[in-house]
C-alpha cells in the first residue's frame, strides 16, 4: 500500500511538472506579444522537430544522416507545387507530402542500406545535393527562383494566417505529437530493434533482428517527419527555392540533438530550446559589430559542449545532483527499488485480470 | 568510437560554420546604438530620435563581399546627410541585418529589425529570394522598402501587384540583357566586325536562370542568334574546364555570361589555361564587377566587358568616386552607387512625406520624382537622369508595378586592368578593345 502511495505521488507530481511546462508554452504568446521572439519560437519548433527526425535515425539508430534538408524540401516542394498547380488543400498534401517524402526515402535508401558507419552519412549527403541538383535543373520546380504559395486572407483551411501566434501553436502541436511518436517508438519492439542495431548490427542480425528492415523503416520515418516539416516551412515561409536543401541546413537539424543528447528522445527539444535563441541572439547582438563573429561564437559554444559534454547536456544532467535534487525535493521520487516493485505489482495484477 | 564519431561530427560542424563566416569587417556603426529601448517611446517620436533606416544584406557567409560594398555605399549617404543636418532635423542611423544568404533568416531578421529595432524604413536585399520574403514582412508591417539590386524581374510583376509597399531602383534583368544586346549591336560601329552569334555562360542559380531567359526574349528582336544549349555551372564551381571546352567548339562572336565573383575569377583564369580567346565576352554584373575581380585577375582581364551600374569614369559619377575613395580606399561600385541612391531617395521621401509614419513615406514615394539631382544633394550619380517609381507600366507583354523605369545601365571593359565605361557612346571615355585581348 505504501508503494502504491509514493508512487503515485510521484506520478502526480510529474503530471503536475509536465502540464506547467505545456502550460508555460501556451501562455507564451498571451504574455510576450513580439513577433520577433514568436518568430523565434517558432524556428525553436520546427528545427526541434527535425532534429527529433534526425534522431531516430543518428540517436537510435547510429545512422549519421546528414541530408535531411532534403526531405524536408521535398516535402515543400510537394506542397507548394500541388497548392499552386492543382490547386489542392494544402492539408491534404501535407498528407501527400509525407507520403512522397517517405516514398522517394525508402526506395533510394533501400539498396543504400547495405552501407554502414561513415558510408551511410556520405550517401546522405550527396542525396541531398542530387535532389538539390535535380531541382535547379529542372523547369517544372521552378528551377532555382523557387516557388511560392498563394497570397490571400487569413484562412485556417489554406493554413494561411498573417499573426505569427497560429504558426506558434501548430509548431508547438507538431512538435508534441512527433515527440510523443518518438517517445512511443523508443519504448516499443522499434525502438529496442534500432537501438540494438546502434549498439551492434551484427549481434542484432545474429539474434533474428532484420537490420536493413529496421533502417528502412527509420529511414522513412523520419523522412515523413521532415517531410510534414516541409509542409510547415513552407505554409510559414510561404517562399520556397533550392537552397532550402543545402548541406548547411541539414547540419542545423543535426546540432540540436547532438548539443542536447542524442541519446534521449528529449534531446533535440533540450538542444533546440537553447540552441536556437542563443544564435539568434548572437545574430542580433554582434553580427553588426563584427559580421560573421556571432558564427564564430557560435562554434565555440558548440565545441565546447561537444568536447566536454559529449553525451550533451541531458547526458549531464541525467547524472547531475541538480537532478537528484528535482527528483527527490521536488518530485519526489521513490527509489528504484520501489518502483521496481510498483512494476511487479502491476505485473501481476494484469496477468491475473 | 562512438564518442571519436562525436569529436569529428563537431569539428565537421564547426568547419562548416566557420568557413561560413565571413572576412568583412565593419566600421562606422555605433554599437552602443542597439540596446532596445522597447515599446516605451514607439508611438510619440521625439524630434531628436534618429529615423532608422534598416538593412538586410548578406554580412557573413559567402556572398558577404557583396554585402560590404552595399553597406559602405549607405554608409557614405547617411554620413553625407548627417553632416548636412539630416533628414526634418533628425539624423539617420542604419540598424544592420545578416541574412547570412538564407531566406528564413531573411525573414526573422526584418521581423526583429521591424519590431524590435523599430525601423522605419527597410532596404534590401540582394539575393531576390530573400527579397521576396522580406518585402513579404515590410507589407505585413506596411514599412516601406526600396531594393536597391534585386533585379529578377518577377519581383514586380502581377503576383506582387498588391505589394504597395516595395519599390525598386535598379534595372530589371530584362534591361540588363536588352542593353547587353543593345551594346552587341552598336559595338560593330567601332569594331567593324557585326556580332551575330553568341553563348551563354552562366551559374545554374537565378541569376543565370534570368539571364538566359532574357536573352531569349530579346534575342531576335536583335537579329542574334543564341548557339546550343546554355552552358552553365554550379555556384562555387571547383572546375570549369568542361564548361570552357564546351564554349570553345561552340565558337560564338560574343559569350553572355553572369557569374558569382568566384566563379568569375576562376571563368577567366580558366579560359586562359584552355587557352581559348573568345573575341568578345559581355557580363550581366554580379561577381564581374565585384572589385576583387580586376584586383585578382589584374591584365589578364583584359577585354572582359560587363554590364555596370556605376563606374568611376562616369560622367556625373567621377566626383563622387573620388570622396568615397578617400574615405574607404575603393572605388565606388554598381552596388554602392545604387545603395548610395536609395538612402538618397529616402531622405527625399521622407521630406516630402513630413514624417516618417509608414503610409505617408509610401505615398511620398510613390510620388517623387528626382530630375538631375537630389535637393540638397549631388547629380544622380548612375547612368540616367531621371528617377520616378512607376506606378504600373509594361515590359515584354507584362505588367510590372513600381519599378523606377528610367533606370538603364552602361557598358564597361577591362583596360590595362581598370574598367572603362566603352557605352553608351555618348557616356563613354574609352573605345572598345577588340578582340578581347585577355591579358
Amino acid at each position: 500500500m505504501d508503494i502504491k502511495k509514493a508512487v503515485g505521488v510521484y506520478h502526480r507530481n510529474l503530471l503536475i511538472a509536465i502540464g506547467a511546462l505545456l502550460a508555460v508554452f501556451i501562455a507564451i504568446p498571451m504574455i510576450v506579444k513580439t513577433p520577433y521572439i514568436i518568430n523565434i519560437f517558432v524556428l525553436v519548433f520546427y528545427i526541434s522537430t527535425m532534429s527529433m527526425a534526425w534522431n531516430i535515425l543518428g540517436g537510435m539508430t547510429g545512422q549519421n544522416s546528414l541530408g535531411l534538408a532534403a526531405y524536408m524540401g521535398i516535402g515543400a516542394y510537394t506542397v507548394c507545387l500541388v497548392v499552386t498547380k492543382l490547386n489542392w488543400n494544402p492539408w491534404a498534401v501535407s498528407i501527400l507530402a509525407m507520403l512522397v517524402t517517405a516514398f522517394i526515402a525508402g526506395v533510394i535508401f533501400f539498396p543504400c542500406f547495405i552501407l554502414q558507419g561513415p558510408y551511410f552519412t556520405l550517401v546522405s549527403i550527396a542525396f541531398a545535393e542530387s535532389m538539390r541538383q535535380f531541382i535547379i535543373n529542372s523547369e517544372f520546380f521552378g528551377r532555382a527562383s523557387g516557388v511560392g504559395l498563394p497570397f490571400g486572407p487569413d484562412s485556417f483551411l489554406q493554413f494561411r494566417f498573417t499573426s505569427k501566434v497560429p504558426y506558434y501553436y501548430a509548431g508547438l502541436i507538431m512538435m508534441i505529437a512527433v515527440y510523443a511518436i518518438m517517445k512511443k517508438i523508443d519504448n516499443t519492439k522499434i525502438g529496442y530493434a534500432l537501438k540494438t542495431i546502434r549498439e551492434d548490427e551484427d549481434a542484432a542480425a545474429a539474434i533474428g533482428i532484420n537490420p536493413t528492415k529496421y533502417k528502412v523503416i527509420a529511414v522513412v520515418i523520419s523522412a515523413m517527419v521532415a517531410g510534414f516539416v516541409g509542409f510547415f516551412y513552407a505554409s510559414y515561409i510561404r517562399y520556397i527555392d533550392p537552397d532550402l536543401m543545402v548541406q548547411a541546413k541539414s547540419t542545423e537539424f543535426v546540432l540540436p540533438a547532438v548539443v542536447g543528447g542524442a541519446a534521449f528522445v528529449e534531446g533535440p527539444l533540450v538542444g533546440g530550446l537553447i540552441m536556437i535563441p542563443l544564435s539568434e541572439f548572437l545574430r542580433a547582438n554582434y553580427a553588426r559589430v563584427l559580421p560573421g563573429i556571432n558564427m564564430i561564437m557560435y562554434a565555440i559554444v558548440l565545441l565546447v559542449v561537444i568536447r566536454f559534454r559529449p553525451s550533451g547536456i541531458l547526458g549531464w544532467y541525467m547524472e547531475s545532483k541538480f537532478k537528484k535534487f528535482i527528483d527527490e525535493k521536488i518530485l519526489k521520487k521513490p527509489s528504484l527499488d520501489v518502483l521496481e516493485q510498483y512494476e511487479l505489482m502491476n505485473y501481476g495484477s494484469r496477468k491475473e485480470a | 568510437m562512438k564518442k571519436l564519431l562525436g569529436i569529428l561530427l563537431s569539428v565537421l560542424m564547426a568547419g562548416t560554420m566557420l568557413t561560413a563566416c565571413g572576412t568583412s569587417t565593419s566600421e562606422g556603426e555605433p554599437a552602443g546604438g542597439s540596446t532596445s529601448t522597447e515599446t516605451t517611446t514607439e508611438t510619440t517620436e521625439a524630434s531628436s530620435d534618429p529615423i532608422k533606416i534598416g538593412t538586410i544584406y548578406a554580412m557573413s557567409g559567402d556572398k558577404a563581399a557583396i554585402g560590404e560594398n552595399i553597406l559602405r555605399g549607405i554608409d557614405f549617404a547617411v554620413a553625407e546627410i548627417n553632416a548636412k543636418g539630416g533628414v526634418n532635423g533628425r539624423m539617420l542611423e542604419v540598424v544592420r541585418g545578416d541574412h547570412a544568404g538564407d531566406a528564413a533568416t531573411g525573414k526573422s531578421e526584418a521581423e526583429r529589425l521591424i519590431t524590435q529595432e523599430h525601423v522605419d524604413v527597410m532596404m534590401g536585399c540582394h539575393m531576390s529570394t530573400v527579397t521576396e520574403v522580406v518585402a513579404q514582412v515590410c507589407q505585413q508591417y506596411g514599412v516601406p522598402m526600396i531594393t536597391a539590386i534585386s533585379t529578377l524581374d518577377k519581383l514586380s510583376d502581377a503576383d506582387h501587384a498588391q505589394y504597395d509597399y516595395f519599390f525598386r531602383l535598379c534595372p530589371l534583368n530584362s534591361i540588363y540583357v536588352k542593353d547587353m544586346l543593345e551594346y552587341l549591336k552598336d559595338s560593330s560601329e567601332q569594331t567593324g566586325e557585326e556580332i551575330k552569334t553568341v553563348a551563354i555562360f552562366t551559374d545554374k542559380a537565378a541569376i543565370g536562370q534570368e539571364l538566359i531567359r532574357c536573352v531569349n526574349l530579346f534575342a531576335d528582336e536583335y537579329g542574334i542568334e543564341v548557339l546550343g544549349d546554355p552552358i552553365d555551372y554550379s555556384s562555387g564551381a571547383a572546375d570549369l574546364s568542361a564548361q570552357i571546352l564546351a564554349l570553345k567548339q561552340l565558337n560564338p562572336d560574343a559569350i553572355l555570361c553572369d557569374s558569382y565573383v568566384n566563379d568569375a575569377i576562376l571563368f577567366v583564369n580558366t579560359l586562359k589555361e584552355q587557352n581559348y580567346q573568345p573575341k568578345m565576352i559581355v557580363a550581366k554584373a554580379n561577381g564581374f564587377t565585384d572589385p576583387s575581380f580586376t584586383t585578382s585577375l589584374g591584365s589578364a582581364a583584359n577585354g572582359v566587358a560587363s554590364v555596370v551600374e556605376f563606374n568611376n569614369d562616369l560622367t556625373n559619377g567621377k566626383e563622387i568616386n573620388e570622396d568615397f575613395k578617400a574615405e574607404y580606399g575603393v572605388d565606388m561600385n554598381g552596388h554602392s552607387a545604387e545603395s548610395y541612391t536609395v538612402v538618397w531617395l529616402f531622405k527625399s521621401a521622407i521630406e516630402a512625406a513630413g514624417s516618417t509614419d509608414g503610409e505617408a513615406v509610401k505615398k511620398a514615394l510613390s510620388e517623387l520624382v528626382i530630375d538631375g539631382s537630389f535637393a540638397g544633394g549631388r547629380n544622380i550619380v548612375l547612368p540616367y537622369s531621371k528617377i520616378k517609381f512607376e506606378a504600373e507600366y509594361d515590359l515584354a507583354g507584362e505588367k510590372h508595378y513600381r519599378d523606377n523605369t528610367s533606370a538603364s545601365v552602361a557598358i564597361a571593359q577591362v583596360q590595362n586592368g581598370e574598367w572603362k565605361t566603352v557605352w553608351p557612346f555618348e557616356f563613354a571615355s574609352a573605345k572598345i578593345e577588340y578582340p578581347a585581348p585577355l591579358q
